[in-house]
């Protein structure tokens, strides 16, 4: 009895003492924090470096360009106070979920003060509940599922990069401007591909339009017949598509052997690109004449610098492989937006005076500047304003023939679409001229004509014998 | 609208070709399952693979001879680049063998220890292929045929287009995708062939039963098991350059992901059957197509079940055609209730399994 009442002592002793040496030092999520700009600021850049390397390496790349100018400017120029560098964290997010969530992890193990990044919006989503409890703001350069927006569920998350709320509004703009009201919707089930249609579909049927089908498939995946066929059941007048360039690739191949090529293809950021059907010949027969949104290109002052700097050897330095350089390609669309996040990390860590969370949350959202990307400002939802081009797939070049920012303009001229249907464009209005479907195949009557021809060689067959 | 909504035809054809790849696909893993008698977890990385080495193929070639008319076609050819893709795979499963499951039977391991030992060789080869090959989507160029088949083997019939009655009934098949229909059901039946009519297949299948007695009947069982993961492996990798033809793009995750259906075919149709193969593979594969169709009709606008409901009941039910593949499932638990050794299998089998 003794000795157990001995051990059961001893036990509650050792508890006890546990319990204040891990007392010493709490193991708690609130982030060591100062209310003063430390000398080294903690930056973190996650991309698709692997995952896409066409896309991830280049901004990554001008992410580290940022970073390299900020640190170095001297005098007036100089946005953060002197003395205060920032120091870059780069980090591959795979472009899967998985992958973003190591790099998330990573950078919370090494006290990241700030993050830009990542690409895809299921990623930047992982991460955004990962830095959320230690309060690390997150600026996402090409993320734009409007489901960011929710800043219940993402508080520390902003972006240089519309949300695709603004571009569905256009595509919907774009269709009704046809007089388009019967369509199908095709994408992938990730949240880049769902949040686009959403606001399409809700602004669509607003507008008397109806969406007959909405076909599904997973990011990655290898079989899309059934999808595909579907969409040409519905005899739809057009059809959105809405996924990222290799998803576009695999759908759009099974389009082109299915036959359904032929009809109004509206395509989005993620696949107006020639990105989609390089060395698929396949793939750039079956998108010809498509028409659809892409961010509007970059101007201004900035984005003149930016790109006259971009295929300077100063940037040899960089952390290679690289893909534009290397190349010699125009530098991926997102590239400058990954410029400007730093440029607004930079422009907000210097207002604010801390890399405490919420007084730099605070500070970003008021930032403004005249960046690579234009002009950058952000409403109360740390989101900008979204700009994009219509324009339309002919051969291998894309053609420009409107614009949106709060509301489409046209550019005066002809559009043939891929149903060999007409189109003039005057006024800003968008006049069918020449109807389609192209000349079909011919039908029932066909096979009408080889039993007619049947029948006959046999009666004749007969009456010879 | 007509009053036949879908295109039954060519949804029938896309059912078919589907059902096409999984019957080449599952041929392999039938023979090591049935020869063999465990679950190959690595078969998902034959399939990836014989994607890759038939693509690499391609790259070497390109960049070893000059690419003119003459040699694009030797360069680029289908058959050729399934062929090294049959060897390099089927060299694949033979290291398998030497350097993992044959140790593991010299020490009498059970079946599970040779079920997770390749899960363990499937993420090991995923993780080579990644850091070899990369890990974003490989563009497919599109090989070409002997004889210029690619443009005389296609189907494209339009049997009606926009009938009232009937609507758009059409059949379009590509040359890739009839070549997969014919190749599946020439490759199985010739497998079964071999088990079933060969001194080699008779040797297969007594090693199957009883190594033991096996080798004291004097059949060399280690040759018999490594020419067993040479062809099972082989014809996967034959069968996935083709599958690689059809599709847009590639990747180190296409064979993984194509795994639950392989296994849900061999499974249904019943362990070591090959036939019962090409029927479980047809009834999945339709299972998944005529449950898309539902499912598109049920959400489609305005007439839909969906709506109708919404309408009736206040409340919505919203049935995604993105589903399908999980329908395929539900018809194998199904049928697994009533028949847990398959449709073709037999009892014995069971037991035998993983």
């Amino acid at each position: 009895m003794q000795k157990k009442i001995r051990t059961t002592i001893l036990i509650m002793g050792l508890l006890v003492f546990t319990t204040f040496l891990v007392g010493i030092r709490p193991i708690n999520a609130e982030p060591k924090k100062t209310t003063a700009l430390p000398t080294t600021i903690k930056i973190g850049g996650v991309f698709p470096i692997t995952g896409r390397p066409e896309a991830g390496r280049d901004r990554r790349d001008a992410f580290l360009m940022a970073v390299y100018e900020i640190n170095n400017q001297t005098g007036t120029d100089r946005i953060l106070p002197a003395g205060v560098n920032l120091l870059p964290n780069v980090q591959d997010d795979l472009n899967t979920p998985e992958g973003a969530q190591a790099a998330a992890d990573a950078l919370v193990a090494w006290e990241a003060d700030i993050v830009c990044g990542t690409s895809g919006s299921s990623n930047s989503m992982t991460m955004a509940s990962t830095f959320t409890p230690h309060k690390i703001p997150q600026i996402s350069y090409a993320s734009s599922s409007p489901a960011l927006t929710n800043r219940t569920a993402y508080p520390y998350f902003m972006r240089v990069a519309a949300s695709d709320a603004w571009q569905g509004v256009a595509v919907s703009d774009l269709v009704q401007a046809f007089n388009w009201t019967k369509g199908a919707v095709i994408h992938t089930s990730d949240a880049y591909g769902t949040g686009l249609i959403e606001v399409f579909t809700t602004d669509f049927t607003a507008a008397g339009g109806t969406v007959v089908t909405d076909q599904i498939f997973d990011a990655n995946a290898l079989e899309v017949s059934t999808q595909v066929q579907a969409l040409k059941d519905a005899e739809v007048e057009f059809i959105l598509g809405n996924f990222i360039d290799k998803d576009a690739a695999t759908c759009m191949k099974e389009a082109k052997n299915l036959g359904v090529d032929n009809l109004p293809w509206i395509t989005t950021d993620g696949w107006s690109t020639t990105a989609t059907f390089a060395d698929e010949d396949d793939v750039k027969d079956a998108m010809q004449k498509s028409i659809g949104t892409t961010p509007a290109p970059l101007t201004g002052a900035g984005y003149a610098t930016f790109n006259t700097s971009w295929f300077s050897t100063d940037w040899a330095f960089l952390a290679g492989p690289k893909n534009s350089q290397d190349t010699g390609s125009a530098f991926n669309s997102y590239a400058p937006l990954s410029y400007d996040a730093v440029y607004v990390a930079a422009k907000g860590l210097a207002a604010a005076g801390s890399v405490d969370g919420d007084e730099l949350l605070d500070a970003l959202y008021d930032v403004t500047l005249e960046g690579a990307s234009g002009s950058v400002s952000f409403d109360e939802y740390g989101e900008v304003i979204g700009r994009y081009d219509y324009v339309q797939l002919v051969d291998e070049t894309y053609t420009t023939f409107g614009e949106w920012q709060d509301g489409p303009t046209f550019i005066d001229g002809e559009i043939t679409l891929a149903d060999c249907s007409e189109w003039s464009i005057a006024s800003n209005k968008i006049t069918n001229t020449k109807e389609g479907p192209c000349p079909a195949a011919p039908g029932f009557e066909l096979l009408i004509a080889v039993f007619a021809v049947g029948v006959l060689v046999a009666i004749v067959g007969r009456k010879r014998k | 609208m007509a009053i036949v909504p879908v295109d039954v035809l060519s949804h029938a054809a896309i059912a078919f070709v589907y059902a096409g790849k999984l019957i080449l696909l599952t041929i392999g893993l039938n023979m090591t399952y049935s020869v063999l008698k465990f679950s190959n977890f690595s078969h998902a990385e034959w399939v990836t693979w014989g994607m890759f080495s038939s693509w690499w193929l391609l790259q070497i070639l390109a960049f070893l001879v000059p690419w003119d008319a003459e040699m694009g076609f030797i360069i680029n050819n289908i058959l050729i680049q399934a062929t090294f893709a049959f060897f390099m795979v089927g060299i694949l499963g033979i290291l398998s063998e030497i350097l993992v499951f044959g140790r593991l039977r010299d020490l009498k391991a059970s079946a599970r220890s040779f079920t997770v030992a390749s899960i363990g060789i499937g993420l090991v080869v995923r993780n080579l292929l990644s850091m070899v090959f990369g890990d974003y989507p490989q563009p497919v160029s599109s090989p070409e045929l002997p004889f210029g088949l690619e443009d005389i083997l296609v189907i494209n019939i339009t049997l009606t287009n926009r009938d009232p009655i009937l609507g758009t009934q059409s059949i379009i098949l590509t040359s890739y995708k009839i070549l997969i229909i014919l190749i599946s059901i020439i490759t199985v039946l010739l497998i079964d062939y071999i088990f079933k009519h060969t001194k080699f297949g008779i040797a297969m299948r007594a090693t199957s039963d009883s190594i033991d007695l096996a080798q004291v009947s004097g059949i060399n069982t280690r040759q018999i098991i490594f020419i067993t993961w040479f062809i099972a492996a082989g014809v996967t990798g034959f069968g996935a350059a083709f599958v690689r033809a059809t599709q847009g793009r590639f990747g180190t995750m296409d064979g993984f992901s194509m795994l639950l259906p392989i296994f849900a075919v061999v499974i249904l149709g019943g362990v070591g059957s090959f036939r019962g193969g090409i029927v479980s593979a047809f009834i999945i594969s339709y299972a998944r197509e005529i449950s898309a169709i539902i499912l598109t009709e049920f959400q489609k606008k305005p007439y839909g079940l969906q709506y109708v409901i919404e309408d009736l009941l206040g409340f919505t039910i919203s049935l995604s055609p993105g589903y399908m593949d999980g329908v395929g499932f539900v018809v194998l638990i199904l049928v697994l209730l009533f028949r847990p050794q398959g449709i073709f299998g037999s009892v014995e089998a069971i037991r035998a399994r993983v």
